[in-house]
């Protein structure tokens, strides 16, 4: 009888954690997390308006390549050094588009003379495509001003 | 008086439920009817996902929405989309902060979508788009005040 009684008071070391609760506010994050969650990034290409935002005085002399576009395609790639020297290179255009390889190769060049900005100038019926990427081919080439002009 | 037949189908707990089961208990033979679903492995698999999940948002909220009529053009060397007022191109025209807008009333809708603590302007165009659209929301945007102009575009690999 004792000996009954005194397992009786034995606490049992079993504990039981209710796992429901848990599993409520788990499915609940889980939820909210799918619907809020961005499967596709949509990133950002800035730029500035090259032309008509500052003054001629304003402006600080710096080596700068300007890249003209034509309705044609056909790019212009124009290196002004700081000292104001001029010196400009023709990129034909290549099946209906701008010839992106050696538009980078002129760009790669502008920025081993110290180019520190670009300003593009496309035409009226060029790619908005086509402009974006003459942009980033001027990023990667090392160059981060970037200025776009207004026709 | 009859026993209720809920007696007999009372479990104490999952634990004691899986020793009769498993025959340990003082009456070895003693089969449980109640299927104890083990849920331990249920809630790692959930904490992993909330986990990849959660580092997976980054704390980055996405200010401007797809369209599918618009599709954007590709750029490997893009930056973090930060906030700013959103003009979008179309076909049939221009929306400002999701509002219509005539080509004639770009730059007064864009003077008067400005906030204070704005000072640029996302543009979302379609990748064949004229640029003759795109310079005309540049050239609204100096008259309107806007300093910097951010494009929309996806990310390149």
């Amino acid at each position: 009888m004792g000996m009954a009684q005194q397992s009786q008071n034995k606490k049992n070391l079993n504990v039981e954690l209710n796992l429901l609760p848990v599993f409520d506010v788990l499915s609940v994050c889980i939820c909210f997390l799918l619907m809020t969650v961005v499967w596709v990034e949509i990133r950002a290409m800035e730029t500035k308006q090259a032309m008509g935002s500052q003054d001629v005085a304003e402006t600080a002399k710096i080596a700068s390549v300007w890249l003209t576009i034509d309705e044609a395609n056909n790019l212009t790639v124009v290196m002004k050094a700081k000292s104001g020297a001029e010196s400009k290179t023709m990129v034909p255009v290549k099946a209906g588009a701008i010839d992106f390889v050696k538009a980078r190769a002129a760009l790669a060049n502008a920025f081993n003379l110290k180019a520190t900005a670009t300003h593009i100038l496309p035409a009226k019926n060029t790619k908005y495509d086509q402009v974006i990427k003459l942009m980033d081919l001027a990023k990667q080439a090392g160059i981060m001003n970037i200025g776009l002009s207004p026709i | 008086m009859r026993p209720s037949i809920l007696r007999n189908l009372k479990h104490a707990s999952p634990l004691k439920s899986m020793k009769q089961i498993r025959g340990s208990g003082a009456s070895g033979k003693e089969k449980s009817l109640f299927f104890s679903l083990n849920l331990t492995t249920l809630i790692d698999a959930f904490c992993i996902l909330v986990i990849f999940l959660l580092s997976n948002m980054n704390g980055r909220v996405q200010n401007i929405q797809e369209n599918q009529k618009i599709v954007l053009p590709v750029a490997i060397a893009s930056d973090v989309l930060d906030q700013g007022l959103v003009v979008r191109i179309e076909e049939n025209g221009f929306f400002v902060d999701d509002k219509a807008t005539t080509e004639s009333d770009l730059a007064k809708a864009l003077l008067g979508a400005k906030k204070s603590d704005t000072s640029s302007l996302i543009i979302q165009a379609d990748r064949n788009s004229n640029y003759e659209n795109i310079a005309l929301v540049l050239r609204a945007g100096g008259q309107a005040g806007y300093e910097k102009y951010v494009f929309a575009v996806m990310p390149g690999i």
